[in-house]
């Protein structure tokens, strides 16, 4: 394998110092024996916390960090293997931390946001290894601009054959052209929803996957004969064409937004667990 | 309403003319495919305007931010007529006089602009959608500072019940677990133990309420100060519900292990680490009696070699009452049990007191006339018996002269003659002295009676009643009352030091613990030895045994010690006072 992933990143290093630093931390906890119900003001849990608040910091500088390319010690890909392993570590050293002791308090808000921001990061590394191969294997070779260069050509092909139908069904084919909808908002990227629209028979009709369209275009045909019945034929089976190349191209946004949305999630969050975080630490020295 | 929607485009010399029937009320204008009129143009809004039709005219309105040409002018909303032209984004829509049922015809000139790229007319990526992250970011960093800390810590500059009332978030976001249940009276002022920021909870905060607690020990053994559990933090915690006292052995043991070495050299106390493995044996607290000195407690080491006397100055053998073939009372053969005299306090900790009345009597019944045994003497002091007696035996004597009536000590008993008075000659009468009660009685008379005390005196003392329990003495130079009883004085509480509940133990046998049966004499000491208790009990760390730390036995604030407070220099005077709050509180409820 020439190609080896952050995961696998020199031979996995930073796995084995992640695993080091949980089992470590779980043996102190399974033989420390608190005289007092376990919780974060005992010596291991100062100890903890403190190496969780540092765990914390310097991950969300690695976070940043990491995206300096040309800057400094380290390579790219190393930097994102020890922000991987290190947070995923992170979430047995903070729970730890806790002593299983949770409430409706700030304490357990930090908690939380570090859950959140720690298990976004999860949904980000099924991102990263998972959906580049799915888009790779939808689109074959082909990039998605030269899918669009197809969806055009199919268009342009289709605005010729419709010209010799008659012009209830081109206005039909012409608006389902028209009204295609890609992509679209936060929603419709991330779960494929198809917002696009065809004007039948002078009703706005939902035409979602090009299903409305060529549901009457095929209606229509079965009625046609002849010539007619040809030309239509030649339509649907540019439509056809057509619908699967947006199929290929919906489903692709559909995997690119999901490999960066929890991106939106994980950095401002991080930034509330930061602020969070000072007001845990200040507030337990506050009332001592 | 019917619209007919021409869109021409030219196409060299010729037009290009696409035609569709629009039907509805209103009919919206604008980029967005869900629009009835859709002109594929980003500078378009996605929802423009909308044509309605109402009393066979046809009006535009245009949504909120929109304005829209009409005829030249610029307009929100207007009425169109035939061959008015509206302009938007340079598209020209010419309203045109309805065909074929339709009531209006809108021709759309689409020449002003080619139509986008697919690509380029929808976002494609999350990243086109402008995602405000670093807005957030801030957001979240800065909503979160302000809840957690920077609004609790208003509480400091506009007080915390002024903060507490309003609806920002105040310092009961910072509470890290539950109160103790005897805490949660405090309610959400946590300045009642957290007084100042930044400096852990102080002993005086503890003390305002727990104005009984006690030492732990003598503090003139090392000064004023404990060298661990200096402060109440050391032991007791806060926030963990009821779980807010440490009870670890290994923390008595940073003293106890070595009490020198600790620092308290004055301390009789042996070392003692572990109650299976390293524990001292048992001191019990004996009487001792002196006619000098009185009462004073001696405390006995189980583990010497001299034998235990616990001078109560009684005659009693266990032995004997607890004898299994029982023993010869007033009604014929009776079986004692230990709790025919000792019966476990309410609460069950120690044993209630043992007195003659309540135990002894129904058996040791206090006859002096064996011609009356069914009369008794009260259980007192030798002058009030010696009192009494004279008292009974002159009325005897009176009845005996006078020969009628009842008794004037007991009613219902019958008047009895006086009988074999030479048989008193022997003894000496007691002499009561010079104007006594007896004044102007029959020399005869004071004779009978002296005589008749004399015996009935000497034989509950000296013989039969008193002297089965108690020891007497006689003294011969007092001529009205010569026997002394030695006073008597039970122990109260074998063990102080340690606290000992008999309830938790009731599926014992008494005799587990304490050798009553093999004891002749009331001099014994029954308590059981340490290794009586290591039956059962081992340390707190001890397997197939029951786990006892310290506490199981002993207090840290005993109960003979001084109060805390009465010894503590307090450093402020601005301490609150949350009990007398608590009532300010509840009482204006």
């Amino acid at each position: 394998m020439i190609h080896t992933s952050f995961l696998s990143h020199d031979r996995f290093k930073f796995l084995w110092v992640a695993l080091a630093l949980c089992l470590i931390s779980a043996l102190f906890y399974l033989f420390h024996d608190p005289k007092e119900p376990a919780n974060g003001g005992t010596w291991l849990g100062y100890s903890l916390g403190t190496v969780g608040a540092i765990l914390i910091l310097w991950l969300t500088y690695l976070g940043r960090r990491k995206r300096n390319f040309l800057n400094g010690s380290g390579t790219v890909k190393g930097w994102v293997s020890a922000h991987v392993y290190l947070g995923a570590a992170l979430l047995v050293v903070g729970t730890l931390h806790t002593g299983f002791q949770f409430g409706w308090n700030i304490h357990t808000v930090a908690y939380v946001l570090m859950c959140v921001v720690i298990f976004s990061g999860f949904y980000g590394i099924y991102a990263y290894t998972a959906l580049p191969s799915t888009r790779n294997n939808l689109k074959g070779s082909q990039t998605l601009d030269e899918i669009f260069v197809q969806v055009e050509d199919r268009d342009a092909q289709i605005l010729k054959l419709v010209e010799g139908v008659n012009s209830q069904v081109s206005s039909a084919i012409t608006s389902a052209l028209d009204r295609t909808v890609i992509g679209g908002g936060y929603r419709e990227q991330l779960f494929g929803i198809d917002r696009s629209l065809a004007m039948i028979n002078g009703r706005l009709v939902g035409n979602p996957a090009q299903a409305a369209i060529l549901e009457y275009l095929i209606e229509t045909l079965s009625k046609e004969k002849g010539e007619a019945r040809e030309r239509l034929g030649q339509l649907l089976n540019a439509l056809a064409e057509r619908k699967k190349l947006l199929d290929i191209i919906r489903d692709d946004i559909k995997a690119q937004a999901r490999t960066s949305a929890w991106l939106l999630v994980h950095v401002p969050v991080t930034f509330g667990l930061l602020a969070s975080l000072i007001a845990h630490v200040i507030s337990v020295f506050v009332y001592w | 309403m019917q619209l007919i929607v021409r869109r021409v485009k030219k196409k060299g010399a010729s037009r290009e003319v696409a035609q569709e029937a629009v039907s509805g009320d209103l009919i919206g204008i604008g980029r967005g495919s869900d629009q009835a009129i859709q002109i594929a143009d980003k500078r378009i809004p996605l929802s423009h305007s909308q044509l309605s039709f109402r009393n066979d005219d046809l009006f535009i309105q245009t949504n909120s931010d929109n304005s829209v040409l009409v005829n030249n002018e610029a307009v929100r909303s207007s009425r169109l007529s035939v061959n008015d032209v509206v302009e938007l984004a340079g598209y020209q829509l010419t309203v045109l006089a309805g065909d074929n049922g339709a009531d209006f015809v809108l021709e759309i000139n689409l020449d002003a602009q080619e139509v986008q790229p697919l690509q380029d007319r929808f976002n494609l990526k999350i990243g086109d959608l402008k995602f405000p992250q670093r807005k957030l970011s801030w957001f979240f960093f800065l909503t979160m500072l302000f809840v957690g800390l920077g609004s609790p810590l208003l509480g400091y500059i506009v007080g915390f019940d002024t903060l507490r009332e309003s609806p920002l978030p105040d310092d009961g976001i910072w509470m890290s677990g539950d109160l103790h249940p005897a805490h949660a009276f405090t309610g959400e002022n946590c300045q009642y133990c957290h007084e100042t920021p930044f400096v852990s909870v102080t002993d005086e905060a503890c003390l305002s309420c727990h104005q009984s607690t006690n030492h732990h020990f003598d503090q003139s053994l090392v000064g004023n100060s404990y060298i661990t559990g200096s402060a109440c933090q050391d032991c007791h915690g806060g926030h963990a519900g009821e779980d807010i006292t440490r009870e670890d052995q290994e923390l008595c043991g940073t003293c106890h292990a070595d009490m020198y070495t600790a620092g308290y050299q004055k301390s009789d106390l042996g070392d003692a680490t572990d109650f299976l493995e390293n524990h001292p044996s048992f001191k019990v607290s004996v009487n001792e009696y002196s006619n000098s000195d009185g009462w004073s407690v001696v405390r006995w080491d189980q583990a010497s070699k001299e034998p235990a006397v616990d001078g109560s100055n009684l005659i009693f053998p266990h032995d004997v009452h607890v004898n299994k073939d029982g023993i010869n009372g007033p009604q014929g053969l009776e079986i004692l049990g230990c709790n025919s005299c000792h019966q476990v306090e309410p609460g069950g900790g120690n044993m209630l007191d043992v007195s003659m009345e309540k135990h002894c009597a129904s058996c040791h019944e206090l006859a002096f006339d064996p011609a009356a045994p069914d009369r008794y003497v009260p259980h007192g002091k030798p002058e009030e018996l010696i009192e009494l007696l004279k008292g009974y035996y002159a009325l005897e004597y009176l009845q005996g002269e006078v020969g009628v009536g009842s008794s004037a000590l007991e009613t219902g008993v019958e008047p009895r003659p006086v009988r074999r008075p030479g048989s008193l000659s022997t003894l000496s009468p007691l002499s009561y002295g010079a104007g006594s009660d007896f004044q102007g009685l029959s020399q005869e008379a004071i004779d009978y009676v002296g005589l008749k005390v004399a015996d009935a005196a000497s034989n509950l003392f000296e013989r039969q009643t008193c002297a089965i329990c108690h020891t007497i003495t006689f003294d011969p130079s007092d001529s009205e009352v010569p026997w002394n009883v030695a006073p008597v004085k039970l122990t109260d509480t074998w063990m102080p030091k340690a606290v000992f509940n008999h309830d938790s133990h009731e599926n014992m046998a008494c005799g587990d613990c304490h050798e009553a049966e093999a004891s002749s004499v009331a001099t014994d000491v029954l308590m059981p030895e340490i290794e009586s208790c290591q039956v059962c009990h081992g340390g707190e760390h001890a397997e197939n045994l029951l786990q006892s730390n310290c506490l199981a036995c002993h207090e840290f604030h005993y109960r003979d010690q001084p109060k805390m407070l009465d010894s503590f220099v307090f450093g402020s005077d601005t301490i609150l006072d949350p009990i007398a709050d608590f009532i300010q509180r509840a009482s204006a409820k």
